[in-house]
């Protein structure tokens, strides 16, 4: 049995390049943990611990292997393949594809965030390829040894719930709070296989959207400036400028 | 041409729901997973019919986003559309699964025909137009409670087959929080701020204002100073607000991610190279503790 933790592991959208005529170059950014995978990875740490099962971690990408061995991945199956830029389908199919590689992985946890596309839709559609219950926005995650409990706050409770059975449970950046590796860990790390798989050997064919016309926005803010040295004048002429834009 | 389009609801906030989907030729038909009530409400909307999913008693409803879509699924939809609510997210995710189409997240606007959905991507640095059959849209902004027509369509009910996987242990109520993704406008406030108990400054902004209080996630996650529910940004909510006044916060992307679709954005920072101030409509360069006092006096004075 296994727990699993997905890493989404995505290009920061500061570095895509937008061309004038809206086409996205991915060439040179660097992708990084995406800022719940590592609290994904607690979360699976301490779950699979207190269920004495593995923790598994699946990335796209090689590198960030090494980083979810540090945190506590009892061992990573990486695909060998750079996926910045990709759909959040492919992304999903990919570690869908990863995920039924690892024996008895019933609980498979991932980070909640929204990556590069800003719609935080992978662990919905990596539960949907999985074919089993999603649980979104998870604020905490426990066991008794052999059940998960996993605690959502709705709009107006708390909501915990037990988890029987196969799951994908997507946590928030407050489910845990993430371990910084000391050199010890990171040692250690390097001791715990890494499994490397090919994109063609996964056999994933995620549908794509057919793209039909893209443009810049980002050129539409033009700040005005006031000088808050005179903060009661900034003030009044802020004020102005949202009246007569009717802001206010 | 005609389409067969399906509206996916959760709760009753499908109002920009309905609107896009009346751009689009042909009928429009909503499923509902949720009680009764929640069925009869949408059953007085300008739709076709209601295909009503209730979950059984004191079950959780992220169970049935399967069967949901496959019912959905089998009356072979052209377009569907839903918007971000964890529910509804997990059955347009096995919409997706189903149908066998591409997942379109962050639509702003539907165009017909044929179904083409306007998007924004890159933390909304970039708009597109794309199309797919069938056409799988998450819109951003569902809208609020839709306006209710004098007669009832048809509500037809399928029944659930209780889920086995999860099962409720707790539900205990807490005060509604703020709902920051409906708020017309909002101050958010981040580590510029020397104090937790310098938050009463940000309080009486967003009272001239008639504003919500929000924060950076730093604010929340690192100090604690706000609950959690009001971060702004990537990790946190992507909200739309008319007005979005952010004091004291540097612009850093994740949190910038999160007011892209904000109609005007203010900001207030001491530090003119602070990279919000590339990213704002207004900005006043200044101590945010003699700026914030100063612009609540200037809001409560008249009109010139």
């Amino acid at each position: 049995m296994a727990v699993v933790v997905a890493f989404k592991w995505a290009p920061d959208p500061q570095d895509g390049r937008v061309a004038d005529d809206g086409a996205i170059d991915w060439s040179g950014a660097a992708t990084s943990a995406v800022g719940d995978d590592a609290v994904a990875v607690e979360v699976a740490r301490q779950t699979a611990e207190s269920l004495g099962q593995e923790a598994v971690g699946i990335t796209l990408g090689r590198k960030n292997a090494d980083w979810a061995l540090a945190r506590g991945a009892d061992r990573v199956i990486a695909v060998d393949a750079d996926l910045a830029g990709a759909s959040d389908d492919l992304r999903a199919a990919v570690l869908a594809a990863l995920a039924r590689r690892v024996d008895g992985a019933d609980t498979v946890i991932i980070g909640d965030s929204a990556v590069d596309s800003g719609a935080a839709v992978v662990p919905s559609l990596l539960a949907a390829t999985l074919g089993r219950p999603g649980l979104l926005g998870a604020t905490g995650v426990a066991t008794d040894g052999t059940a998960i409990t996993v605690e959502r706050r709705t709009r107006d409770a708390v909501v915990t719930v037990k988890v029987d059975g196969p799951a994908v449970i997507a946590v928030a950046a407050d489910a845990a709070t993430p371990r910084v590796p000391g050199m010890r860990d990171v040692l250690m790390a390097r001791k715990r296989p890494i499994e490397t798989v090919e994109l063609a050997e996964l056999g994933v064919d995620a549908p794509g959207a057919e793209l039909l016309t893209s443009r810049r926005t980002d050129s539409g803010r033009q700040a005005q400036l006031f000088d808050g040295a005179d903060p009661q004048q900034a003030a009044r002429q802020l004020v102005a400028a949202l009246r007569s834009a009717e802001a206010v | 041409m005609t389409f067969n389009t399906w509206i996916i609801a959760v709760d009753n906030r499908i109002a920009d729901l309905l609107a896009a989907a009346a751009t689009v030729p042909g009928e429009v038909h909503v499923a509902v997973l949720g009680d009764r009530d929640l069925a009869e409400e949408l059953a007085r909307t300008d739709v076709a019919d209601v295909l009503w999913f209730e979950p059984p008693a004191g079950s959780v409803v992220e169970e049935y986003a399967g069967q949901v879509a496959e019912a959905v699924a089998a009356r072979k939809p052209d377009v569907v559309l839903t918007g971000p609510q964890d529910a509804a997210r997990l059955i347009a995710g096995r919409l997706a699964a189903q149908l066998r189409t591409p997942l379109i997240t962050s639509v702003q606007s539907i165009e017909a025909d044929p179904p083409v959905a306007t998007r924004l991507t890159v933390s909304g640095s970039v708009e597109q137009t794309v199309s797919a059959s069938p056409l799988l849209a998450v819109l951003d902004s569902p809208g609020g409670a839709p306006e209710a027509t004098d007669a009832a369509v048809t509500i037809d009910q399928i029944v659930l087959a209780p889920g086995t996987t999860i099962s409720m242990v707790s539900a205990v109520p807490r005060a509604a929080g703020a709902d920051l993704s409906t708020a017309d406008r909002v101050v958010a406030v981040g580590r510029g701020l020397a104090a937790k108990t310098d938050l009463g400054l940000v309080r009486d902004l967003a009272t001239a204002l008639g504003a919500q209080v929000a924060g950076s996630l730093p604010l929340a996650e690192d100090l604690g100073w706000l609950d959690k529910d009001l971060c702004v940004g990537i990790s946190g909510k992507q909200i739309s607000p008319a007005l979005y006044l952010a004091v004291g916060i540097s612009g850093q992307m994740q949190h910038m991610a999160g007011v892209t679709r904000a109609q005007k954005v203010v900001a207030i920072n001491n530090d003119p190279e602070a990279l919000i101030f590339g990213k704002c409509d207004y900005g006043i360069v200044g101590d945010l503790y003699a700026v914030v006092p100063a612009l609540v006096s200037a809001l409560g004075e008249p009109r010139a």
